[in-house]
C-alpha cells in the first residue's frame, strides 16, 4: 500500500506543472493581435468619494503597444497617452496635454507611479515576461471563483527579478482550465499586502478577454473598478498607428 | 416666617440629622467598634479600585483638552479628516558649522527614513532620501518625476545634482535642509495623533543606532535635534510624568520630614501619609476604572493631570493633620485613647465632611469647564476627596485606636514650639484686630493690582528651562529650520472642481503671500505651489512661467500630470472634489501676546481682501489653537472659581444656617486667590494652563481652614464660651498652621525643569501662607471685629 502511495506522489510529481511552465501557458494562451475598446474607470478613495473617468483605449501585441483617450470628466477632455514598450531599453510613454497643445514624455523610471490616478501602477500596466520572475506553485489543487462559480485553480507565486520592482511578489489564483487568472494578490518590498485584484473576462471570438478589472490598494484604502466595454478586436491596426501624432486627435469610434 | 421655618427644617432634618448622625453614630462608632474589620474593608474596597491603575491612559493631545465644537477645532478636525494629520515630528541632523548634504550623511538619513517610513503608524516620512524630484528634461523633451536621492550610496555627480536640485527648490529645501546646510532634517508625518509617545519613543530608539559617522576619515559625533508639536506632545507626558514622580516622593519626604518635628510620633505621620497614599492610589485607580467603562478621552491622564496627586495629597493632609492634632489635644486633656478618639471625631466630623462636601463640590463644577479636558479633572478629583473623607472617618479612627499610645510621652503631654506660638498669635488678634485686619486688607488691595498685570502664556517653549531637550530644540528647530508652529487655512467652495479655476488659485496666492510677509512665518506650503512649479516645468522649465496658468484646462492638464505621480502629495493638499483645500505656513514659536494679534490681522486681511469671492476662509492650526486655548483657560479658571465660590457659600450657610458665616468661610478662600494671582503678575509669573490649577489647590486647601475655623468658633458661640477667638485660634491654628507647613513640601516643584510645575512649587509656599494666614489674620480679625453682629 505504502509503495503505491509512494509511485503516485513520485508520478505526480514527474508529471505536475512547475511555475514556469504555468506562467509559460498563461503567456500562451491565444491573444488578439489588436483590441479597441471604451472603458470606464471608477476610483473610490478611503472616504467613499468616486471620481469617473471614461477612455478610449487602443492596443496590439498584448497591450505592448498602446493608446489612450480621455473622454471624461470634462476637465480632462482630450488628454491622452501612449505607451510602447521596448524589449531593450526604458520604454516609451508620451502624454498629451492639449491645454498646452504639448507632448510631455513621462519617465519610466518610477513603475510604481500610479496610472491616472488609479490603483494601477505603471508596473501594473506593463506586460510581464516570463523570465523576468521566478515562480512556484503554492497550491495545484485550489477552489477558485470565476463568478458565482467554483473553480479548480493553481496558486502561483512570482517573484520579480527586478529589484526595482515595487512588489517582492504576486499570488495569483490561475484556472487550471483555461489558464486565465481570476485573483491576484501582490506584496510589497516589505512583503505585506498591497493590492488585492479581481479579473473577469469576457469570450469575443473565442478570445478570453477582459472585461472587468477590480484592484483595491489595501494600505492607501483606495480602489479601482476598471470596465471594459464595445470591445473591438483584430482591427488591422498598424504599427505606425501608434504615435505621438496620433493621439493628438480624439480617435472616431464607430 | 414661613420660609423661615421650612429653611430650618430642611437643614436640620436632612442634612444634619441623617448625615451627621448617621456618620457619627453609625460610620464612626462602628469603625471604633470594630477597627480591624473597617480597616480590612477599607482596604479591600481601596484595593479594588487600585487595581483599576492599570487601565489610566496617559494622552497629551492639547486638542483632546478643548470643546469639540469651536470653530478652530471643528477646522483642525475637518482638515485631519480631509486631509491627513497635520501634525509633524522633526529630527535634525548634523554637526554645527559642517556641510551635512554629504554621502555618508545622506546614507544614514536614507537608512532612518526607510527605518520611520516602514513603522505602521508613520503616514510618510520627507527628507532628501524620500522626496522626488520633478524636472524638463531638453534631452528628450520630457518632464522627469523621479527620486532625488536615487540610491543609498550615491556618486559625486548624484550629490552634485540633489544639491543643484535643492538650490534651485528653495521652499522645498528649507523644509529638508537647515538654513547653514549643516543639518538635515527628517519631516515624520504620523497617520493619527493617538501613538505620538509610540513614535517618539521609536524615533529615539533609531537615532540612538547611530551616534557618529566617518566623513573624510574622520569619526564626528551626530548632533540631533528633535521637534514639532507631534514630538512634544509625545515627549512632554514621560518627561512630566518622570519628573512629577521624583518630586511628589521628594515632597512627600518633605511632608513627613515637618509633620515629625511637629507630632515628634511617627505612627502618627505613618497613619497621616497611609491615608494620603490610598487616597491618591484610589483616586488614579478610580480614573482607569471610569476610562475603562466610559472610554472617554476627557479622563486621559494629561499634561494637566500632573497637578492632580498634589492637589489631592494637600487636601487629604488636611483632614488627616486636624484630626491627628486634635487627638493628641484631646487626649492630652482625657488621657484615655477610646474618648479621645471619640471625641475628636465627634467635633471634627462636622467639619471634615463640610470641607469634603464643598470641595468636592468645587471641583465637581470643572465639569461645566469650556476645557473638556478639564471636565474629567473635576470628577475625578471629586472623587479623590470623598474618598480621603472617607478614609478619615473610618480607617483613620479604626487605626487610631488600635495604636498603643504613649499618653505619657513628650509629643503627647506637651505642646510643640508651633502650639506654643500660635496661642500667643491668638493674644495678638484678640487685642489687635484692627492692627490686623487693615494691613491684611492693604496687602489684598496691593494684590488687585497685581492681577490686573498677570500674563497670559501657553507657549510650551518657554515651559522648559534653558538646557532642556525640548527647548532647545524648538530653539534649534526656529532658528535653523521651518519653525515649530503652523497656521492652517482651510479654503472652501460648494462648487465641485471650483479651485482649478485660476481665479480662486490666485485667491489662494494672495492670502499664501500675505502668510509669507508675516515675519513669524518660515514657509509655506499650498496647491498654488505645485501649480506654478509644474507650469513652470511643462514650459521647458522657463522661470517665466512659475505663475498660475490663465486656464482652467492648463490648470487641469498640470493637475492631471501631477497625481500620475505615485509620490504627489496631492491629497494633502487638495481634496477629491477639488473644492477644498489648506494653505499650511510653519512659524517660529512667538510669545502667547502675539498670537491673538497675529490672528486678527490674518482675519482683517481675509476680510477686507477677499471678499468678493465665493470662497470661504478658515483658520486653523496649532498657532490658532492657541489662540483660543488662552481664553478657555482664563475662561475655565474664572468660571472655576466663581463658581466654587459660590457652591462654598451656599453649602457653608446652609449648615451654618447663617450667610453671614456663608460669606465668612469663603473670605480667606477668595483673598487668598487674589493674593496668589496678584503675586503671579507683581512677579511676571505667566497664568499658564498648569498654573491656573493653583486656584484649585487654594480652594480645595483655603475652604479647609475657613470651615475649621468658622465651625470651631460657631461651636463655641453656641456654648455661649468667652474669648471665643483665641480659642478657636488655640484649637484650629495648630493643625492649620502645621497643615501648611507640611503641604509646603510641595516646594519641592521648584525644582522641576518644566517651569509652570516649578512655579507651582513656589506658588504653593505662598498659597498655604496665603491660606494659613488669611485664615488666621483676615477671618480671625474680621470675626473678632464684627462678633456682636454675628
Amino acid at each position: 500500500m505504502r509503495i503505491y502511495l509512494n509511485i503516485i506522489i513520485c508520478l505526480n510529481l514527474i508529471f505536475s506543472m512547475t511555475g514556469i511552465e504555468l506562467a509559460q501557458e498563461m503567456k500562451d494562451r491565444p491573444q488578439p493581435d489588436d483590441i479597441q475598446s471604451n472603458s470606464s474607470m471608477l476610483l473610490i478613495n478611503k472616504k467613499g468619494k468616486k471620481k469617473n473617468l471614461l477612455l478610449i483605449s487602443k492596443s496590439k501585441d498584448d497591450s505592448k503597444k498602446q493608446m489612450i483617450w480621455f473622454l471624461e470628466p470634462k476637465d480632462d477632455y482630450g488628454i491622452s497617452f501612449l505607451k510602447i514598450e521596448k524589449d531593450e531599453g526604458d520604454d516609451f510613454m508620451n502624454m498629451w496635454l492639449p491645454a498646452f497643445k504639448k507632448f510631455r514624455r513621462i519617465s519610466s523610471q518610477k513603475k510604481s507611479d500610479s496610472f491616472m490616478g488609479s490603483d494601477l501602477s505603471f508596473e501594473d500596466m506593463t506586460n510581464r515576461d516570463v523570465d523576468d520572475y521566478r515562480y512556484k506553485i503554492l497550491d495545484n489543487n485550489a477552489s477558485c471563483f470565476k463568478d458565482d462559480e467554483i473553480k479548480k485553480c493553481y496558486i502561483l507565486e512570482s517573484i520579480p527579478n527586478d529589484k526595482s520592482s515595487e512588489y517582492s511578489k504576486h499570488v495569483s489564483w490561475v484556472d487550471k482550465e483555461n489558464y486565465l487568472s481570476y485573483k491576484e494578490e501582490s506584496y510589497d518590498k516589505d512583503k505585506k499586502l498591497l493590492k488585492k485584484k479581481t479579473i473577469r473576462y469576457s469570450i469575443i471570438d473565442n478570445y478570453s478577454i477582459m472585461n472587468e478589472l477590480f484592484v483595491e490598494n489595501i494600505q492607501k484604502n483606495h480602489s479601482t473598478l476598471l470596465t471594459v466595454s464595445d470591445i473591438k478586436i483584430n482591427m488591422g491596426f498598424t504599427d505606425d498607428i501608434f504615435h505621438t501624432k496620433t493621439i493628438k486627435r480624439m480617435p472616431l469610434i464607430d | 416666617m414661613h420660609n423661615k421655618i421650612v429653611y430650618y427644617y430642611a437643614v436640620k432634618l436632612i442634612l444634619i440629622n441623617l448625615i451627621l448622625k448617621y456618620l457619627k453614630t453609625y460610620l464612626i462608632n462602628n469603625s471604633l467598634k470594630f477597627p480591624k474589620i473597617t480597616i480590612s474593608l477599607t482596604l479591600l474596597l481601596n484595593a479594588f479600585l487600585i487595581y483599576g491603575i492599570q487601565y489610566v491612559v496617559q494622552d497629551d493631545d492639547m486638542v483632546k483638552l478643548l470643546p469639540k465644537n469651536i470653530e478652530s477645532i471643528t477646522t483642525f478636525e475637518d482638515i485631519r479628516d480631509e486631509f491627513g494629520n497635520s501634525e509633524f515630528m522633526y529630527i535634525a541632523i548634523g554637526n554645527k558649522g559642517s556641510n551635512a548634504i554629504n554621502p555618508e550623511l545622506l546614507k544614514i538619513a536614507w537608512e532612518m527614513s526607510e527605518q520611520i517610513e516602514g513603522y505602521d503608524p508613520i503616514e510618510e516620512v520627507i527628507s532628501i532620501p524620500t522626496a522626488s524630484k520633478i524636472y524638463f528634461s531638453h534631452l528628450d523633451s520630457s518632464i522627469i518625476v523621479e527620486d532625488l536621492m536615487p540610491q543609498k550610496n550615491i556618486t559625486t555627480s548624484q550629490l552634485d545634482s540633489i544639491v543643484q536640485y535643492l538650490n534651485n527648490n528653495i521652499e522645498l529645501k528649507k523644509n529638508i535642509v537647515s538654513k547653514n546646510e549643516d543639518y538635515l532634517n527628517i519631516v515624520i508625518r504620523p497617520k493619527g495623533n493617538d501613538r505620538y509617545a509610540d513614535i517618539t519613543y521609536f524615533i529615539h530608539n533609531i537615532t540612538d543606532k547611530y551616534p557618529n559617522y566617518t566623513i573624510n576619515g574622520e569619526i564626528k559625533n551626530l548632533e540631533y535635534h528633535y521637534g514639532g508639536q507631534a514630538y512634544v506632545t509625545g515627549a512632554v507626558p514621560g518627561l512630566v510624568a518622570s519628573e512629577v514622580k521624583a518630586l511628589i516622593l521628594i515632597g512627600l519626604a518633605l511632608m513627613c520630614f515637618v509633620l515629625l518635628i511637629n507630632f515628634r510620633n511617627i505612627a502618627a505621620v505613618a497613619i497621616i501619609i497611609s491615608i494620603i497614599s490610598l487616597s491618591l492610589l484610589g483616586m488614579l485607580g478610580f480614573m482607569g476604572w471610569i476610562y475603562n467603562f466610559t472610554k472617554s478621552d476627557i479622563f486621559y491622564f494629561t499634561l494637566n493631570h500632573t497637578s492632580m496627586p498634589i492637589v489631592l495629597l494637600t487636601i487629604a493632609n488636611s483632614d488627616g493633620v486636624h484630626i491627628v492634632g486634635r487627638f493628641f489635644k484631646e487626649l492630652r486633656l482625657l488621657k484615655n485613647i477610646d474618648k479621645a478618639i471619640r471625641k475628636t471625631m465627634d467635633h471634627l466630623t462636622l467639619p471634615i465632611t463640610l470641607t469634603s462636601i464643598t470641595t468636592s463640590l468645587a471641583f465637581l463644577t470643572l465639569i461645566f469647564s469650556p476645557l473638556t479636558g478639564m471636565n474629567g479633572y473635576g470628577m475625578v478629583l471629586a472623587f479623590g476627596i470623598c474618598l480621603a473623607w472617607l478614609l478619615s472617618l473610618t480607617l483613620m479612627p479604626a487605626i487610631i485606636s488600635l495604636v498603643k499610645w504613649e499618653i505619657n510621652s513628650k509629643a503627647i503631654n506637651r505642646k510643640s514650639l508651633l502650639e506654643k506660638l500660635i496661642d500667643k498669635f491668638g493674644l495678638l488678634v484678640i487685642k489687635n484686630p484692627k492692627k490686623i485686619l487693615y494691613p491684611s486688607l492693604l496687602f489684598l488691595f496691593i494684590s488687585i493690582i497685581g492681577v490686573t498685570l498677570i500674563n497670559v502664556e501657553v507657549n510650551y517653549i518657554k515651559m522648559f528651562r534653558k538646557g532642556n531637550i525640548i527647548r532647545d530644540s524648538a530653539i534649534f528647530l526656529d532658528n535653523n529650520m521651518t519653525g515649530n508652529l503652523n497656521l492652517m487655512v482651510n479654503i472652501e467652495t460648494d462648487k465641485e472642481g471650483a479651485l482649478k479655476e485660476p481665479e480662486n488659485l490666485k485667491k489662494i496666492e494672495s492670502i499664501e503671500k500675505y502668510l509669507e510677509s508675516m515675519e513669524v512665518v518660515t514657509s509655506t506650503i499650498s496647491i498654488t505651489d505645485i501649480v506654478k512649479q509644474l507650469h513652470e516645468t511643462i514650459m521647458d522649465g522657463d522661470s517665466n512661467y512659475y505663475s498660475i496658468p490663465d486656464t482652467r484646462q492648463e490648470v487641469n492638464n498640470l493637475f492631471f500630470l501631477y497625481q500620475m505621480n505615485d509620490d504627489s502629495d496631492l491629497d494633502k493638499i487638495i481634496n477629491y472634489e477639488n473644492n477644498s483645500t489648506i494653505v499650511t505656513s510653519l512659524m517660529k514659536t512667538f510669545s502667547t501676546i502675539e498670537l491673538i494679534e497675529y490672528r486678527e490681522n490674518i482675519k482683517s486681511y481675509i476680510d477686507q481682501e477677499l471678499k468678493d469671492t465665493d470662497l470661504t476662509f478658515r483658520l486653523s492650526g496649532i498657532m490658532i489653537i492657541l489662540a483660543e486655548f488662552i481664553w478657555l483657560v482664563i475662561k475655565s479658571s474664572l468660571l472655576s472659581i466663581g463658581l466654587s465660590m459660590l457652591i462654598i457659600f451656599i453649602v457653608c450657610t446652609i449648615f451654618f444656617k447663617s450667610w453671614k458665616f456663608g460669606f465668612l468661610s469663603i473670605l480667606p478662600l477668595g483673598s487668598a486667590i487674589i493674593v496668589n494671582f496678584g503675586l503671579m503678575g507683581l512677579l511676571g509669573i505667566d497664568l499658564t494652563h498648569m498654573t491656573a490649577i493653583l486656584s484649585s489647590i487654594i480652594i480645595g486647601v483655603g475652604v479647609d481652614f475657613s470651615i475649621h475655623y468658622t465651625s470651631e468658633y460657631r461651636e463655641l458661640l453656641k456654648l455661649k464660651k468667652s474669648n471665643k477667638t483665641i480659642s478657636t485660634i488655640n484649637n484650629v491654628g495648630h493643625p492649620i498652621i502645621l497643615d501648611a507647613l507640611s503641604n509646603m513640601g510641595f516646594a519641592s516643584l521648584m525644582l522641576s525643569a518644566i517651569i509652570p510645575l516649578a512655579q507651582i512649587g513656589g506658588l504653593m509656599v505662598f498659597a498655604m501662607v496665603a491660606c494659613s494666614f488669611g485664615t488666621l489674620t483676615l477671618l480671625a480679625s474680621s470675626i473678632e471685629y464684627f462678633k456682636h453682629k454675628l
